[in-house]
């Protein structure tokens, strides 16, 4: 017998040869090096596929994402519509939420970005007015932003003034 | 060598012919339903098929994080569509096209997997040149070569998945394999 084929070698390993065929191959095989040493390389590579694909699927994902596809189609036949693949928002494992929340705490809370483009300085005229409480934040946002301003302190100051003076008003009308 | 030791296609290869690929089981009657309206039916439907449908996505991406992610958009296209399933033909057979029809699509518009497959491979302990050359083969050769190596499939079977003919497939699966063992480059 001639030396085997690549189809022969192939057919070989997927079992596909019967008989007389499949008996011959053997024998040669078993007795030229050349072609066994290519039977060699060629399982060799079948192996190290199967071992890439054979190994046992994660259950716990798999029902996650059965799931979530379950969701997602009763979602859509009661009107909503289905996300696309890039927008799917699946939830991260736990590691990796934990790892995410951590990451976002070890932050300090931004300030707002319209603070950092007042003027700061001490003589500058509206330092005072939008001076930035920054110390006070809760859920990440100011609890308030903006301290009272120059003009903010004659308010209760007119206030008064106007009471005072609608109070003479009425005692005058009262002895005329 | 005396007889050919076929011991590596072993137990766990043998295990692997799946059931879903070659028995029918409830998936006719599991289809008729969900094309029917039947979300019960349909949910069954996809979840009988669906490690196998994994091992499908792995092998098209060579990615885990990209085969979650094909995983996913199969089952809910085939959620979609499932009216358009041909009821004559295994219902896996539809859901294996429709996952590599996915992935030559996306594989046309984001980066191919090369590095990321190699990478990957490499780490399941992978040899550096297989999993190279692995990675240079185009999306409808590994699915060819799942289905024949690790789902173990008829020629015939895998001609009928993937709508080829089986001469054609036993050809392309010779090339594959002189490639993969280093014989012959990309």
């Amino acid at each position: 017998m001639s030396h085997v084929t690549d189809r022969q070698l192939c057919a070989f390993l997927d079992d596909v040869l019967v008989g007389p065929p499949d008996d011959e191959t053997a024998r040669h095989l078993g007795s030229c090096a050349l072609c066994h040493a290519r039977y060699e390389g060629w399982a060799r590579a079948d192996d190290a596929f199967r071992a890439l694909l054979a190994r046992p699927a994660d259950e716990d994902a798999l029902e996650r994402w059965s799931c979530w596809v379950e969701a997602a189609v009763n979602a859509d036949r009661g009107g909503a519509q289905l996300p696309e693949a890039g927008l799917l928002r699946l939830p991260l494992p736990a590691a990796r939420r934990a790892t995410a929340r951590v990451a976002a705490a070890s932050h300090p809370p931004r300030l707002p970005r319209y603070a950092t483009r007042r003027p700061a300085g001490a003589g500058a005229p509206t330092a005072v007015r939008y001076a930035i409480r920054g110390a006070e934040f809760r859920d990440g946002l100011p609890v308030r932003a903006f301290g009272p301003g120059p003009a903010d302190t004659w308010l209760p100051l007119a206030f008064v003034g106007g009471l005072l003076v609608g109070v003479l008003l009425v005692l005058l009308l009262m002895r005329g | 060598m005396g007889a050919i030791d076929r011991a590596w296609l072993g137990p766990l290869a043998a295990a692997q012919v799946a059931r879903s690929w070659t028995e029918p089981g409830r998936d006719a009657e599991l289809l008729i339903a969900a094309q029917r309206g039947e979300r019960e039916a349909l949910f069954a439907l996809l979840r009988a098929h669906r490690r196998e449908l994994w091992r499908i996505c792995l092998a098209l991406t060579l990615d885990p994080e990209r085969a979650e992610r094909l995983h996913l958009e199969t089952l809910v296209r085939a959620a979609k569509h499932v009216r358009a399933a041909p009821a004559d033909a295994p219902v896996l057979h539809w859901l294996a096209r429709l996952a590599a029809h996915l992935a030559v699509a996306w594989s046309r518009h984001e980066p191919a997997p090369g590095a990321a497959g190699r990478a990957w491979a490499a780490s399941a302990g992978a040899d550096p040149r297989f999993a190279a050359s692995l990675a240079r083969c185009p999306e409808p050769d590994r699915l060819l070569l799942a289905l024949a190596v690790v789902e173990r499939l008829s020629y015939a079977d895998v001609a009928r998945v993937t709508r080829r003919e089986t001469q054609d497939v036993l050809r392309q699966l010779t090339r594959l394999r002189a490639r993969l063992a280093g014989e012959t480059s990309a």
